[in-house]
């Protein structure tokens, strides 16, 4: 398992960089991790982002509908991809474990929209 | 070019594989100039895993080492074999494999029929035939007293060592199960299915098949309740939050039933819908309001998941869940199962459990129908007032091979787009039964360990892409919007990523969907329903 070091604080994560024990988590954590992450700093919508995934989580331990996480936190239908290009960085930075594949394979394709033309 | 590979090569004990697939080999894309190169595995991958077959895996199982390791392999896939090929172990598609491995003369009618053979510029390895021969000649060598004595003098020359073992498990994951082949085949044999029995030989032996569809497939669909992971309580949050959804689009409160007792109809969704496409569940809930079905869906374990991914490789895996959907349907008392816009539920509730369920079910008392012919009842009863311009653009329709092929559920698709869409669909070459396999069959769409979403991408589904693009070859301008019906969230997943990979939105503003959203998207009372858009990674 690698331990990653960031700015002085220590996290364990998988192979695939996501964090093995989800009670490791907090708002420092999630700052590492989203800089290591290449997302820069958390601002106040992404932190509500990852905030309700990780409610939504300990309460029903399955990936929310994005569409849903939006409307919750009162932000547009697409914030999450708005926000975080990919909905599984928002994951990563909420600190949650990987996520199974299946929710990989139908998730993955929802990263970022594109126009035609 | 095309690589000379003999059905003795699989016995090989290389790692470089038999056919190491380029870009340039394959079938050219008509429309595609930039078509990115066929990456290799990466050394460490390399080192780990087993590529031997064609430069991709779906397993991350590192290669046996020890001898002991090796001999494991080989002695669970003959102790497998001979459980294949025996009644007492394995009633239920015995017939039809014991006729295919006996009957098929090695015509190769059906190698032109495969859209993966085709696909790889006609590839030995990925001939139908090709994986078959190699356990019919296993099987005679080993299990038969001329092939004991004479091997290659009765065609039995394999050798069977740990790589034979492995490159055939490689090779049944390498067809989509479209039965394409069993169509076209003259006398009737099923190569497509002995593709299956090779899967089920390995899983039900060995545990051995693809982390998406066994671990956290089946596995996590019977013991969470969903092979999304989706619990029960979740699932209620979607219900809420996909009403919630409808009021804000349609101005209007519908309340989708959940777990009503006696109602007419117990609709059951694949649950990828509610993750990656919550408008398809709301389409059917805003639809089936507006027609009065007395309809409900279930919040029980698997009620509210319709897949069955043991039809795939497995039928234990396949009788659990069918069972527990049989039996959530007459614990709720309703009088029938509607399957949702799934292809391979279809075949698994509708077909298969007839075959493997035990009699005393009575199964005949619980008719399990399709969505497609309840649609075009609906739109044709005039209940409903639609307007079909509200879909005036080109759309073509991917046909389903377990819905169209297998149960030839053909005509209520293509009336309800008659009477819903503006402008005649357009019909791929060929299509009906005769239409391609997505590329997604049978698992593929969600099997993305290693790089074999690359073989997916590249390969299985290159004639659907071919077929696409040639559909609307005179409107191909981005200017002229474009819709892809298929109405299978199998089909849907290999869509999507065949359009992101070759970029159709944005050089032809093609997009896909399923069937529902456009008959709702018609619906004078309501405002338009669909957005376009398309979301790629």
């Amino acid at each position: 398992m690698p331990v990653i070091e960031h700015k002085g604080i220590k996290i364990n994560v998988d192979d695939d960089g996501y964090l093995v024990n989800p009670k490791d988590w907090n708002e420092n954590v999630a700052r590492a991790l989203a800089e290591i992450e290449g997302m820069g700093e958390l601002t106040k919508d992404k932190m509500d982002i990852i905030t309700f995934m990780r409610e939504f989580f300990e309460k029903y331990q399955s990936f929310p509908m994005l569409g849903m996480v939006c409307k919750n936190i009162h932000q547009p239908q697409k914030c999450v991809t708005e926000q975080f290009i990919e909905p599984l960085k928002a994951w990563k930075i909420a600190g949650l474990s990987k996520p199974g594949p299946m929710v990989l394979g139908y998730i993955k394709g929802h990263s970022f929209i594109v126009k035609p033309g | 070019m095309r690589y000379n590979v003999r059905f003795k090569d699989v016995a090989k004990l290389t790692d470089e594989p038999l056919v190491p697939l380029k870009v340039e080999d394959l079938e050219k894309l008509p429309g595609i100039d930039d078509e990115s190169p066929i990456q290799p595995p990466s050394a460490k991958w390399l080192e780990r895993y087993d590529f031997s077959l064609d430069g991709h895996s779906p397993f991350e199982i590192l290669k046996p080492k020890t001898q002991e390791e090796k001999e494991r392999l080989v002695f669970g896939f003959m102790s497998g074999l001979e459980k294949l090929l025996d009644p007492q172990s394995n009633w239920t598609f015995l017939k039809i494999l014991k006729l295919t491995l006996d009957y098929c003369v090695r015509c190769q009618t059906c190698s032109e029929a495969c859209h993966v053979y085709i696909s790889s510029g006609r590839q030995e390895i990925y001939r139908p035939t090709f994986r078959s021969e190699i356990l019919r000649r296993l099987y005679q060598r080993y299990f038969t007293p001329s092939g004991k004595l004479l091997k290659s003098f009765v065609g039995a020359d394999i050798e069977l060592n740990f790589k034979t073992v492995w490159r055939l498990l490689e090779l049944a994951y390498r067809c989509n199960v479209c039965r394409r082949c069993a169509m076209y085949c003259p006398i009737g044999v099923d190569n497509a299915l002995i593709a299956r029995e090779i899967r089920k030989l390995f899983s039900q032996e060995m545990g051995l098949a693809p982390l998406e569809i066994l671990k956290k497939g089946t596995q996590q669909h019977l013991a969470v309740g969903s092979s999304t992971g989706m619990t029960p309580a979740a699932f209620k949050m979607f219900v809420e939050s996909i009403e919630e959804d409808i009021e804000e689009r349609i101005g209007k409160k519908i309340k989708i039933p959940v777990d009503k007792k006696g109602a007419d109809i117990l609709l059951i969704h694949n649950a990828g819908e509610f993750m990656a496409w919550p408008d398809n569940p709301a389409a059917f809930a805003i639809l089936f309001d507006a027609a009065g079905i007395n309809y409900t869906l279930s919040s029980e374990p698997l009620g509210y998941d319709v897949v069955g991914y043991g039809l795939w490789f497995d039928d234990m895996e396949a009788t659990r869940t069918l069972l527990r959907h049989v039996l959530i349907a007459k614990e709720l008392g309703v009088k029938k199962i509607v399957v949702g816009e799934c292809g391979h539920a279809h075949k698994g509730l509708c077909v298969i459990s007839d075959r493997i369920l035990p009699g005393d079910l009575a199964l005949s008392e619980m008719p399990r129908e399709s969505c497609f012919p309840l649609f075009w009842d609906i739109v044709k009863s005039g209940r409903i007032k639609f307007d079909p311009s509200r879909n005036n653009f080109h759309t073509t329709l991917h046909d389903s091979c377990n819905i169209v092929r297998l149960m030839g559920i053909y005509k209520p698709q293509r009336d309800v787009v008659k009477a819903v869409c503006a402008k005649p669909t357009r019909e791929m070459t060929p299509h009906g039964a005769f239409n391609y396999c997505c590329g997604g069959g049978s698992g593929f769409a969600i099997m993305n360990t290693l790089n074999f979403g690359q073989w997916r991408k590249k390969v299985s589904e290159r004639m659907k892409t071919k077929q696409v693009i040639e559909a609307f070859k005179d409107v191909l301008d981005p200017k002229e919007q474009k819709y892809v019906i298929a109405a299978c969230s199998n089909c849907k997943g290999a869509l999507r990523d065949l359009i992101g990979q070759y970029g159709l939105f944005e050089k032809y503003n093609i997009i896909y969907g399923g069937l529902v959203e456009l008959i709702v998207n018609a619906m004078v009372d309501i405002p338009p329903f669909l957005k376009w858009e398309f979301e790629t990674h």
